[in-house]
């Protein structure tokens, strides 16, 4: 084997360039007692790409284990062996993973085949009511040419699935589902209805919510009662406290996914999941009077059929005193507590219900960018007012940075907008008080000073990168001092005051403008 | 005033009340224990963030790490906690393709971290043996990112061995001798946070420092030449060399070209030494893997074999190698060799974008060439003249779409070359057209010929191909005023150096990437009437001039020098100046009179 290894590599250079191709893939899953078992295995060539010369599989060592069964690479000629010893090795992992474990087949050339097969066992406790997953017929981004998932074991009288273009057939106690061309990810769940998932991903939250809470937790409650606050307005300071004072830390995967730790242990590690914070959060509003429930809620729900992968966002709904009703997303990081990012339709689970949020529309994100321009002295100051999508882009831009680098970011700011300004002082806002809307103002330079009575420039402006799909209103002007006299395009509205000179955006422009100014 | 204003925006994240590195090396035979003890308040909101979990790492077949860690927190009621403690594979070896689980990571997480708290950290490195040979060295940095009330670094040495001291900045220095040992002692005062920002040099370039070494530079060279080229070298496979050489050539580029195509960066738990002893060039090429090291030696025998007498040099690319190396200081190995007019030529198996043979980021930086009879440290060229970005443009001006359409053409040398090749083969190639239009300014559909393997240096690098740049045409009645595009737009790492260098509230200033950028702009089509040419503005490091070479053509010559790679005070308010007037549109506005 060596000696072909070293020979097909002298020879490299002839070799094809192919992309890499799957000529199997499979994936067997079988529930026993409460443990999980999969059995994972792909055949592959390799192609120019060289996206087979390493597989890496992520998993929990605190619940699951996982064990190469068989890394082969041949030669197009026919000759094939086990990698090396050195060639497997555990990591640890990245995505959420806490390790990998990694195969390398550090001599596969274009053309050269592999043959891979790991065996995983799961002993987390995501399974009592039944297999779920969503399995995707693509391996490394490659539709293979015969691609099979089985499910087997205990409890498969009670599952149910969705996914188009799959050939299933049953014996023996086992499920295959044989993907064809057409095929899209299987989706395979024990829930038959939302209350089922609800009761399952907030079974340990909901027992804790309902418990005695702990004294820190009503120390906390009271550091946002203060001043005579209204409920609502404790609401909001409770997400300004929380933000403040938890760090939000990663879904472990491969973890419980219900899994949370006691009230006591969140407030003392200052770490929590979304879940966690979600669960801190609605705990100190119901010691503060109000009524409080944790939803479960996602915007990416592709199916019918219930399964926790989708349910990614936790919200609060909370009932004040007298009766208003809120909600909140207290794991929404450098947000503005009374906005919930959802550019499309969000959907939550509430009381066993699937109920529906609508989109944020135009007034939830708010814009106001005002440029003071002094075309003698070639200054600017420039001052902002945000609100929704806009607040929060702004406090993720600025939260943490020193002042040093808060003005290089913003000089990098107008020059990604493509007109750089050179920033020499500026204020903020505080981006982690969650209870009002982000404000910026900046002082700088813009150019040279120069001695024409007439001449051309071209005005900063901020390019946001705004999704097209976030409604918004934006207002953007710049107010020109030291001018007698503007020309501009047609997208900007000119008004002639006495000793200056209004350019009010009416076409939301998206790139930098050249006006004439005359002195 | 000015002192107020830097104290006001210039404050740490954190400061070190105690910062303390006592190094045991009394009895070499049984090792060496390194113990650092740190006393830190955290001080921002970003300082509870990077100290809410720290990390050390060590390689756990010749080394051990003891850690005690606690929390004090200043709110009452809190008390104190200890660290979580945990130990975990080092995290960069996934993405670095290093299946080296024997690079440990011990994370420290501190629960509950708030502002104000104090956080104790003591970590006790005992070190069996030294990776390869017994060459100890160690360096104290005095300053960090964040600020240090008090350092202190204590050597205990044994007084038959000969030591090393190399000293950089203001220290109090005493010592004395207690049982036949020699306790040197190093004492820091008061030390400013060095700011991290774009631009900015390393903390620890500019750091107060002591390096001591058991060994000299010469000494470690003709040790480590031993075990990295001479052991490594095999004779038994001749056969496979001469093949090798007889498809990639015998020329010391075609050599290092074919080793850097054809061996893969992958690395194993290999050796005595995992991620310091490299393979002999016939297990490198039987896994068709290896990281630099076993790169460097596959060249090294490659290059004998044809002839040819090159050497293995050692280097640090993540920071300047220590005056005093050791065994433990250098992440990266490659190869020179004289050439006949006596130069020496660099080959680097590992980069494969760099035609100078390493990279522009280790110019001026030391490394140590190893041979038989020992060398000293030596240090990269830094010469940066050849830098050079040029792009020429040859279009015509559309006055309905303020557009200018036509060909183009881009070149590359030096320090630019080796940045935009990387970037180029950093990237999908169906990504590569988007951005190339993004680095040059280019409105979305361009025609491009990329001529030349970005990651091939023996192919050069040129762009080619047609396309269209917004210019700014503004009409007052009077006059036609047509803003051309200058290097601001069609070159982005300049403009870019631009946006972080023109706020003036530093000095210190590194260019990461230094070079010349030219543009070369001829339009046709040019609006009717009178023209008015701007006067040209020239500065020593910027200079920009229009003229009107026929009676429908415009050509614009601009240039900026982003160099050297640290700037002086002079050459710093230069190149500001310079920056601020590619930023002003008055230099390239020719105004058409009606």
């Amino acid at each position: 084997m060596k000696t072909i290894i070293i020979i097909s590599i002298i020879a490299a250079s002839a070799a094809f360039s192919a992309p890499s191709s799957i000529s199997y893939y499979s994936v067997a899953i079988s529930l026993h007692q409460d443990t999980l078992h999969k059995v994972i295995e792909v055949r592959g060539v390799q192609g120019a790409d060289r996206l087979l010369s390493r597989i890496s599989r992520g998993f929990n060592p605190q619940t699951q284990s996982v064990r190469l069964e068989r890394a082969v690479f041949g030669t197009p000629e026919g000759e094939s062996g086990p990698i090396p010893p050195w060639a497997v090795d555990t990591l640890t992992g990245t995505g959420g993973w806490q390790r990998a474990l990694v195969t390398a087949f550090p001599a596969l050339r274009e053309g050269m085949t592999i043959d891979y097969m790991i065996s995983v066992k799961d002993w987390s406790n995501n399974w009592d009511k039944g297999i779920w997953a969503v399995l995707s017929p693509f391996v490394k981004g490659i539709r293979p040419d015969t691609c099979i998932f089985s499910l087997g074991g205990d409890m498969l009288d009670d599952l149910h699935w969705e996914g188009t273009g799959y050939n299933v057939s049953a014996a023996g106690g086992i499920i295959e589902f044989t993907a064809s061309d057409s095929s899209d990810a299987l989706v395979v769940s024990p829930f038959r209805t939302f209350g089922e998932l609800e009761n399952f991903l907030l079974r340990d939250a909901s027992i804790i919510l309902d418990s005695a809470y702990p004294p820190d937790l009503r120390e906390a409650a009271l550091q946002v009662t203060s001043a005579g606050a209204d409920q609502y307005a404790q609401a909001v300071r409770a997400r300004s406290l929380l933000c403040n004072s938890i760090n939000p830390s990663p879904v472990v995967r491969g973890a419980d996914v219900y899994s949370v730790h006691t009230l006591q242990e969140i407030l003392d590690s200052r770490n929590g999941t979304p879940l966690e914070i979600a669960l801190a959060y609605a705990a100190m509003c119901r010691e503060l009077g109000m009524e409080a429930d944790i939803l479960p809620a996602g915007s990416a729900i592709s199916t019918v059929i219930p399964i926790p992968d989708e349910w990614t966002r936790i919200l609060v709904r909370i009932v004040s005193g007298d009766g208003y009703e809120y909600f909140m997303e207290p794991s929404a990081f450098l947000t503005s507590a009374s906005f919930i990012y959802r550019p499309d339709t969000l959907y939550y689970i509430t009381e066993g219900n699937f109920r529906i949020m609508p989109p944020n529309d135009n007034h939830d994100n708010r814009l106001t960018e005002e440029w003071c321009i002094d075309i003698i002295e070639s200054t600017f100051s420039l001052s902002i007012e945000s609100s929704g999508w806009y607040d929060l882009m702004l406090r993720r831009r600025f939260a943490g940075l020193s002042y040093q680098e808060q003005i290089l970011s913003v000089s990098q700011w107008s020059w990604i907008s493509g007109r750089t300004v050179i920033p020499d002082s500026l204020s903020i806002s505080d981006p982690f008080d969650l209870g009002s809307d982000m404000t910026l103002s900046v002082y700088g330079r813009l150019w040279l000073p120069s001695d024409a009575r007439t001449y051309a420039e071209i005005l900063p402006f901020l390019d946001w990168a705004k999704p097209q799909n976030i409604p918004d209103q934006v207002s953007r002007s710049w107010i020109l001092t030291g001018v007698t006299d503007l020309t501009a395009c047609d997208s900007y509205f000119i008004d002639f005051q006495d000793d200056l000179i209004v350019l009010i955006d009416t076409l939301t422009v998206t790139s930098s403008m050249p006006v004439i100014f005359t002195r | 005033m000015v002192l107020l204003l830097m104290l006001v925006i210039s404050s740490p994240d954190a400061v070190y009340l105690e910062h303390k590195a006592v190094l045991d090396c009394s009895r070499p035979d049984s090792g060496y224990i390194e113990t650092t003890t740190e006393i830190i308040i955290p001080l921002t909101a970003r300082g509870v963030q990077r100290y809410a979990e720290i990390s050390a790492s060590y390689r756990n077949t010749w080394e051990s790490l003891e850690v005690t860690a606690s929390i004090s927190h200043w709110r009452s009621g809190r008390g104190d906690d200890q660290a979580i403690i945990s130990e975990h594979p080092h995290s960069s070896l996934l993405a670095d393709g290093r299946l080296e689980s024997t690079l440990r990571e011990v994370l420290i997480e501190f629960p509950g971290i708030e502002i104000g708290d104090t956080l104790k950290v003591s970590i006790s490195r005992h070190i069996r043996r030294l990776p390869m040979e017994d060459y100890y060295s160690y360096t104290f940095f005095a300053a960090s990112r964040d600020s240090i009330h008090r350092g202190v670094f204590r050597v205990l040495w044994p007084p038959s061995r000969g030591l090393q001291i190399h000293t950089e900045g203001e220290f109090e220095e005493w010592s004395y001798s207690l049982d036949n040992v020699e306790n040197i002692i190093w004492e820091s005062g008061p030390q400013c946070h060095v700011p991290l920002l774009p631009f900015s040099p390393d903390p620890a370039s500019i750091s107060p420092c002591i390096s001591i070494s058991s060994h000299n530079p010469s000494e470690v060279s003709s040790g480590l030449y031993r075990i990295l080229d001479e052991n490594c070298m095999v004779d038994s496979s001749q056969t496979i060399a001469d093949s090798i050489i007889s498809i990639a050539g015998d020329q010391p580029a075609d050599l290092c070209g074919w080793v850097s195509r054809e061996i893969e960066y992958l690395s194993g738990n290999l050796g005595d030494d995992p991620g310091y002893s490299p393979r002999n060039p016939v297990e490198t090429l039987e896994t068709h893997s290896g990281v630099c090291r076993d790169r460097a030696v596959l060249l090294l025998w490659l290059l004998r074999r044809a002839g040819h007498s090159p050497f293995a040099i050692l280097t640090s690319v993540s920071s300047n190698t220590s005056p005093l190396p050791g065994s433990r200081s250098f992440d990266h190995m490659l190869v020179a060799l004289e050439n006949s007019e006596g130069d020496t030529l660099f080959l680097d198996p590992t980069n494969r974008f760099s035609t100078e043979g390493y990279t522009y980021t280790l110019r001026g930086w030391r490394y140590l060439p190893l041979t038989s009879p020992g060398s000293p440290s030596a240090y990269f060229p830094d010469e940066s003249a050849g830098d050079l970005l040029s792009i020429i443009v040859e279009g015509s001006l559309d006055e309905s779409s303020t557009t200018i359409s036509g060909r183009f053409s881009v070149t590359f040398a030096g320090a630019a070359d080796e940045l935009f090749r990387s970037m180029l083969a950093g990237v999908e190639p169906s990504s590569r057209n988007a951005l190339i239009e993004r680095l040059f300014g280019i409105l979305p559909g361009a025609e491009l010929i990329v001529e030349g393997d970005p990651s091939a240096l023996d192919e050069p690098l040129l762009i080619r191909g047609t396309g269209y740049w917004k210019c700014a045409l503004a009409d007052n009645g009077d006059s036609l005023f047509l803003i051309i595009p200058g290097l601001e737009m069609l070159d982005l790492v300049s403009s870019r150096a631009a946006a972080f260098i023109l706020p003036e509230f530093r000095q210190d200033i590194y260019i990461e990437t230094p070079y010349t950028a030219r543009l070369s702009m001829l339009i046709t089509g040019i609006p009717s009437g009178i023209p008015v040419i701007p006067e040209a503005f020239e500065s020593p490091r910027y200079s920009i001039q229009i003229t009107q070479t026929a009676d429908n053509v415009l050509e614009m010559n601009e240039c900026i020098i982003l160099d050297p790679a640290v700037p002086d005070e002079n050459q710093l308010a230069d190149l500001r100046t310079g920056m601020l007037a590619s930023l002003s549109s008055s230099f390239r506005t020719v105004i058409f009179r009606q």
